[in-house]
C-alpha cells in the first residue's frame, strides 16, 4: 500500500494535475455554496471540455467538483439557512442557530475541520480496502436496503425539536409526497396528472431549497427585520472553544463511520449518510438535550459523513463498475470516453490512474480545509450585508439553481410552492427536516420493499432469515424499544404509586 | 370570392415563403433539443453531431437539454416546434418509437411527427448472466433458463432493457420473471450481487472482464470491434437481432432540401476516424442511416416493439 501510494503522489503531486485539482476543488466549493446548484450542474458542463486533457488530470478536476462541493455546502446552510446542497439540509438546523447566538465562525471552521476529517477517513478506507468493500456492499440486497432505510425512519422520528408527533406527520407527508411520479415496479403513474414534469417525482432540490431556503426568507420579510447576528469577526469567535472541540470529536467518528458506510453502498449516499447522522447524535451526543439549539454535534457529525461518504462513493464506481448516483454514472461516462474502463480491472491495469485519484483526493481535501479557513472571515462578512441587498440576490440565485438541475420551468413552480409550504410550517411550529428525510427515504424503502417481496414470491420471512437482515432488523427492534420502553417503565412506575396512594 | 381568391393567394404567398426559406436556410442558428441531461450518452452524440452540422451550414447549432419522464419532455416540446428547420430533435429509439408505444399521455406519434435526417449511432445489445449460473455460452443458458427460475433485471417498467429481456425469451421460447431496478446500474450490482440473474442490455459491457458476470451474447449482425470476445448470438446458431440507434430529427413537415442540407455533413462525421474512434470508445457502434433510412428504421422498429409490447402485455399508465 506505501509503494501504491507513493506512485499516487508522484501521480498527483506532478505540477499539472495539482493545477487540475486546484481548479477542481474551487469550482466545487462555489458550486457548493452556491444555493441550489449542485455538483451534477457543474460536472456535466465541464465534461466536454475535459475531452482535451489527460485522462487522470480529467478525472482529478471533475472528482475535485463533486467533493469539493460538500464543502462548500455548509457554509449557506450555517449562515442563512439556505442548504448549498440537499446533503447539507441537516446543517441547517443547529449551524443557523449557532449563527444567531453569534457562533457563526466557529461553526464554520468546525464544519471545515469535520469535512476534512470525513474526507480523509474515506480516503484511508479506499485506499486500504476497497475491493474488500466492493464485496461488502454487494451483500447488500434489496431486503437489506428496505430494512435500512427502516431503521432510518425508526431511529429519526423524533429528528427535529418539539413534539415527535409533529415530526412524524412530517416524515409521513414527506413519504407520501415521494409517491408521485412514475412507479418503476408497476408502471402506474401516481398522482401526474398528465404533467410529464411530475414522472419523475417531486424535485428534491426544489423541496429543500424552498422549505429551508425560501420559507425562511418569507419567514423573515413577515417578521420586517432579521434579527442581526453579531457581524464582528474576531478571531476569538472563529476559533471554537476547547469544549466546542472536545465535544465534536466523537461525533465526527460517528459521522466518518456511517458516511462511509452510505458512501460504499450504491444508490444511497452523502445526503441519507447526513440525515443518519444527525439522528445519531440526536441520541448519543453528550448535548443531545440541546440539539438544534445549536450544538456543535450537529454540524461536525452530518458534515463528516457527508464528506467521507462522498469519497467512499468513489469505491463502487472504481472497483465494480457500478456508479452509486447519477454524478457518478457522470464521472463513470467520462472515464469510459477517455478509454479507461472502471471495474475490477482498474486497480490492476490502470494502478497510477487509481492511486493517483486517492492521493489527490487527500490533496485535494488539504486545499479544500486551508482554503476554507482564511475564508471563513469572508464567508461571516456577508451576514452584514442588509437584508433588503442580500436576500433578493439569493432567491434569483435560488431560483436559477433549482432550474439548472434540469433545465425546467416547472422545477421552479415546485420551489415556490415549497416555500410557501416551508413559510406554513414554521408558522406553525412543524419541522422541515423530517420531511425531507421522508421524502429521501420513501421512494427507496418503497421499491425495495416490493422488490424483496417479488425476489421471495410474496414471503416475508425473507426480511429475517437472511443474516444480515437478520441484524438489522433486530437492530430496527432495539431502536424501538429504546425508544418505547423508558416511557412505558416511567408509565408503570407511576401506576403502582398512585394506586398505592389511593389505596 | 374574394375570400376565396385570398385563400388562394395565401397559399401561393405561403409556398414561395416556403421556397425562400429554404434557400435562405439558415440565416439564424438552428437549436437542437436533447431529451436528456447534458454529459450522458445521447447528449454527447448529439453534441458531436450539432458542431459537424454547425461547420457544415455556418450557422451554430445550440443544443438545448430538455430532460425530463424518460425524454417524453423534450420530444413533445420538439414535436411541437414549427416545422421550418430552426428546431431539431436528438433522440433515440426509446423516445421516438417506445414512449409513444407504452405511454398513453404521450402526444407524438413515432410516424406522423417527425421527419428522419439521420442516424449517427448505434446501440448494441448484451445479454450478460450472472456467474453463479455457471452459463458462459447461449446454449448453456438457454438449457438453464428452462430448467430453473431465474430472473432479469431492468431499469423499470416499459425500459429498453424490458423490451429488449422480453424479446429473447420470445426469440428462445423461455421464460423468466421480471424485476425492475431504478436504472440499469443498480440492475448490473444485483446480478453482480446475485440477487437476478441476467439482463439483456448495452450497460452489461463494463462488466466483460468481471469474474462476477458473463457476457455471453452480442444481439448485433457483427461482434462489437470494442468488445470482440464476445460472440453474436447468430454465430451460436440463434436468430437474434434487437439493436438501438440514435438520431436527429425534424417536426413533420420540414422541407426536404433542408434536411438534405443537415443529413449530408452527418454522413461524412460518421465516417471519419476521430468520430469512429470516439463512438466505439463509448460502446457504441457508429452506424449513418440517410433520411429515408432512418424514417425506415423508425418504421421496423414501431413494427417490432409493438409485437412485443403486445405479446408481454408492456404498458404505463
Amino acid at each position: 500500500m506505501i509503494d501504491n501510494l507513493l506512485l499516487g503522489f508522484q501521480v498527483a503531486l506532478s505540477w499539472e494535475t495539482l493545477m487540475f485539482c486546484f481548479a477542481g476543488v474551487s469550482i466545487g466549493m462555489f458550486i457548493g455554496v452556491l444555493p441550489g446548484v449542485g455538483p451534477l450542474a457543474a460536472i456535466s458542463m465541464l465534461l466536454p471540455l475535459t475531452y482535451y486533457i489527460s485522462p487522470t488530470d480529467a478525472l482529478v478536476m471533475l472528482a475535485g467538483i463533486y467533493y469539493g462541493a460538500q464543502y462548500g455546502g455548509s457554509v449557506a446552510s450555517i449562515l442563512m439557512r439556505l442548504p448549498g446542497t440537499a446533503s447539507s439540509a441537516v446543517v441547517c438546523m443547529d449551524g443557523y442557530e449557532m449563527t444567531k447566538n453569534g457562533r457563526a465562525g466557529a461553526a464554520l471552521f468546525l464544519s471545515a475541520v469535520a469535512s476534512f476529517i470525513g474526507g480523509s477517513i474515506g480516503i484511508l478506507l479506499m485506499a486500504g480496502f476497497a475491493p474488500v468493500l466492493a464485496e461488502f456492499a454487494l451483500k447488500f440486497g434489496s431486503q437489506e436496503y428496505f430494512l435500512l432505510m427502516a431503521l432510518g425512519l425508526v431511529a429519526a422520528s423524533t429528528l427535529s425539536e418539539g413534539s415527535a408527533v409533529r415530526g412524524l406527520a412530517m416524515v409521513v407527508l414527506g413519504v407520501l409526497l415521494g409517491i408521485v411520479g412514475l412507479d418503476i415496479t408497476s408502471g402506474s403513474m401516481r398522482f401526474v396528472y398528465g404533467q410529464f414534469e411530475l414522472m419523475d417525482g417531486v424535485s428534491l432540490v426544489a423541496s429543500a431549497m424552498g422549505l429551508f431556503g425560501l420559507g425562511e426568507i418569507i419567514t423573515n420579510i413577515g417578521q420586517g427585520n432579521r434579527p442581526a447576528p453579531s457581524g464582528k469577526v474576531t478571531l476569538r469567535s472563529m476559533v471554537p472553544s476547547k469544549q466546542e472541540l472536545r465535544d465534536s470529536l466523537p461525533a465526527i467518528w460517528r459521522g466518518s463511520a456511517i458516511g462511509s458506510f452510505f458512501g460504499t453502498l450504491p444508490g444511497t449516499g452523502s445526503t441519507i449518510a447526513s440525515f443518519f447522522s444527525y439522528a445519531t447524535e440526536k441520541k448519543v451526543a453528550r448535548n443531545r438535550d440541546r440539539i438544534g439549539q445549536g450544538i456543535v454535534e450537529g454540524i461536525a457529525g452530518p458534515e463528516a459523513a457527508n464528506n467521507s461518504a462522498a469519497q467512499t462513493a468513489f469505491i463502487p464506481t472504481l472497483t465494480l463498475g457500478v456508479p452509486g448516483d447519477a454524478v457518478m454514472a457522470l464521472l463513470l461516462g467520462a472515464m469510459i470516453v477517455h478509454g479507461v474502463t472502471p471495474g475490477p480491472q482498474m486497480l490492476a491495469e490502470t494502478p497510477e490512474m487509481f492511486w493517483g485519484l486517492v492521493a489527490s483526493f487527500w490533496l485535494g481535501n488539504l486545499i479544500l480545509l486551508i482554503f476554507n479557513i482564511p475564508m471563513i472571515g469572508l464567508w461571516v462578512s456577508m451576514l452584514r450585508i442588509p437584508y433588503r441587498l442580500l436576500y433578493p440576490a439569493i432567491l434569483v440565485l435560488v431560483v436559477i439553481g433549482t432550474y439548472s438541475i434540469r433545465y425546467s420551468i416547472f422545477d421552479i413552480y415546485q420551489l415556490l410552492g415549497f416555500g410557501v409550504l416551508g413559510y406554513v410550517l414554521r408558522l406553525l411550529s412543524f419541522p422541515a427536516a423530517p420531511l425531507v428525510l421522508g421524502l429521501v427515504l420513501g421512494p427507496l424503502m418503497e421499491e425495495n420493499f416490493r422488490r424483496s417481496l417479488m425476489l421471495s414470491d410474496g414471503d416475508f420471512s425473507t426480511f429475517v432469515t437472511r443474516p444480515i437482515s437478520g441484524v438489522l432488523f433486530g437492530c430496527i427492534v432495539l431502536v424501538f424499544l429504546v425508544q418505547i420502553v423508558p416511557p412505558l417503565l416511567r408509565l408503570m412506575r407511576k401506576t403502582p404509586q398512585n394506586s398505592s396512594k389511593e389505596a | 370570392m374574394i375570400s376565396r381568391r385570398f385563400v388562394l393567394a395565401a397559399v401561393g404567398l405561403s409556398l414561395l415563403a416556403g421556397q425562400a426559406m429554404a434557400e435562405d436556410w439558415p440565416s439564424k442558428p438552428v437549436t437542437m433539443i436533447v431529451p436528456y441531461n447534458p454529459g450522458g450518452t445521447t447528449d454527447n452524440l448529439a453534441r458531436l453531431a450539432a458542431d459537424a452540422i454547425a461547420a457544415a451550414i455556418g450557422q451554430p447549432v445550440v443544443v438545448e437539454n430538455k430532460p425530463g419522464a424518460a425524454g417524453v419532455v423534450g420530444a413533445t416540446l420538439a414535436a411541437g416546434a414549427p416545422n421550418d428547420g430552426y428546431t431539431i430533435f436528438f433522440g433515440n429509439n426509446a423516445t421516438n418509437v417506445v414512449q409513444p408505444l407504452i405511454n398513453p399521455n404521450v402526444s407524438y406519434d413515432p410516424l406522423d411527427s417527425f421527419d428522419g435526417v439521420a442516424t449517427t449511432a448505434d446501440a448494441v445489445v448484451f445479454v450478460g448472466v450472472g456467474a453463479g449460473t455457471g452459463m458462459t455460452d447461449l446454449d448453456g443458458f438457454v438449457s438453464y433458463l428452462k430448467a430453473n427460475k431465474t430472473k432479469f433485471g431492468s431499469a423499470g417498467v416499459g425500459s429498453m432493457g424490458q423490451f429488449s429481456a422480453t424479446y429473447f425469451l420470445q426469440e428462445t421460447g423461455t421464460e423468466a420473471k421480471h424485476i425492475p431496478y431504478q436504472g440499469s446500474n443498480n440492475a448490473v450490482a444485483a446480478i453482480l450481487s446475485g440477487e437476478i440473474e441476467f439482463m439483456v442490455d448495452p450497460a452489461v459491457t463494463r462488466q466483460i472482464d468481471s469474474d462476477k458476470m458473463n457476457v455471453i451474447a452480442a444481439l448485433s449482425e457483427e461482434r462489437h470491434p470494442a468488445y470482440d470476445s464476445v460472440p453474436t448470438a447468430k454465430e451460436q446458431g440463434y436468430d437474434l437481432s434487437l439493436t438501438g440507434w440514435f438520431g436527429i430529427f425534424a417536426p413533420e413537415g420540414t422541407d426536404p432540401e433542408i434536411i438534405a442540407k443537415m443529413s449530408a455533413p452527418l454522413a461524412d462525421l460518421v465516417a471519419s476516424d476521430a468520430y469512429q474512434d470516439q463512438v466505439l470508445k463509448m460502446g457504441l457502434l457508429p452506424t449513418y442511416r440517410d433520411a429515408a433510412a432512418t424514417d425506415a428504421v423508425v418504421e421496423k422498429d414501431l413494427e417490432v416493439f409493438t409485437a412485443i409490447r403486445d405479446s408481454a402485455g408492456i404498458s404505463i399508465n
